[in-house]
């Protein structure tokens, strides 16, 4: 990986290591073709990783947020889509009607901001609202 | 649960007090090797343990598991007169301002070594909710640099007042935790428990 880096310019680099709140590692690293860092911005540049991470981890728990909206029925009919079954089929398999599951499946899409079926169970995939 | 008691009450809690005295000694002395606050009854107390200070404690079934301590900005706290290094250019002074020190755990609390634990953030649940109670809008800190992120995920907004200082083994870094309409909520999230954890609190000043 190094020696990739290299390959695109970055020849060195400073990490800032970091603990979150639920305990795990993070990191943030800068890189360049040459560092050249005093002591003190070394302190600098580490709360600009912190607080980089911070904002990152906040834009996160924001759409999040937003997808937690999803009631309990959308994330049952996203959770079917997502296991490949038709509206039809999971029409049965909650014992509700075809076209109540396609409004189910319609707003969920519009609430994960996507284009289509495709694109809505992808959307859900990255949120972490289904696996 | 959290007990709020006054510097002004103190006397009337003997045994809370010594326990957390003594919790104060382990963590800070012995543990963190603050040697300068060794004292040979084992007991940490400092210049700033007056009826201005307001003492946060943390307890299960009677027994003292965590604790931390607020001093009004508006008089000399640990950043004005001991830590004063860590500060850039004015920090912030007045009855809306407190700073927050000596937080600390029990071993046996601590879940995991890194994490942050449910006596932990217990904690800082306690010392959000009473700053809401008492129309303090923001706490200072000195601390290890691994807070900053902390504070950020839990929705503080937070404010440098100066670089990363080597204290000890520790990078510290005063700071000024601002509390939005967004913390305690993304606090009681974090903890997976939105009950209120201010079991019984004494007001702030005598009643006259």
């Amino acid at each position: 990986m190094m020696g990739e880096a290299r390959e695109h310019g970055l020849g060195a680099g400073f990490a800032v290591p970091m603990v979150t709140l639920e305990g795990d590692l993070a990191t943030m690293s800068f890189a360049g073709e040459q560092v050249d860092l005093p002591p003190a911005a070394r302190g600098l540049i580490s709360l600009v990783g912190i607080f980089a991470m911070g904002r990152a981890f906040q834009l996160q728990d924001r759409r999040k947020a937003e997808h937690q909206t999803l009631t309990a029925r959308e994330l049952d009919c996203l959770r079917w889509c997502a296991e490949g079954k038709t509206d039809w089929e999971i029409s049965v398999i909650l014992g509700i009607s075809e076209s109540t599951v396609r409004s189910h499946i319609n707003a969920t899409r519009i609430k994960l901001n996507s284009g289509n079926k495709t694109h809505m169970v992808a959307e859900a995939l990255r949120a972490g609202l289904i696996r | 649960m959290i007990k709020i008691i006054p510097g002004y009450a103190v006397h009337r809690y003997p045994a809370i007090f010594d326990a957390v005295h003594s919790l104060r000694h382990k963590v800070f002395v012995e543990e963190m090797g603050w040697t300068d606050l060794a004292s040979d009854d084992e007991r940490e107390r400092d210049q700033f343990d007056d009826e201005h200070a307001v003492h946060h404690i943390a307890m299960r079934d009677g027994v003292v598991l965590g604790y931390q301590r607020t001093l009004p900005t508006s008089r000399p706290h640990l950043l004005t007169d001991v830590l004063h290094y860590l500060c850039d250019g004015d920090s912030p002074r007045g009855t809306q301002h407190w700073e927050v020190s000596r937080y600390c755990v029990t071993p046996a609390s601590r879940e995991g070594r890194r994490a942050v634990g449910s006596v932990g953030s217990e904690l800082i649940a306690g010392v959000v909710e009473w700053a809401i109670d008492n129309d303090v809008s923001s706490l200072v800190y000195e601390f290890e640099a691994t807070w900053l992120l902390r504070a950020v995920q839990l929705q503080f907004f937070v404010r440098p007042l100066g670089l990363l200082h080597k204290i000890g083994t520790q990078q510290i870094i005063a700071a000024e935790l601002q509390i939005t309409p967004h913390t305690l909520p993304a606090i009681r999230a974090f903890r997976g428990c939105h009950a209120p954890v201010i079991e019984e609190a004494e007001p702030l000043r005598r009643a006259s």
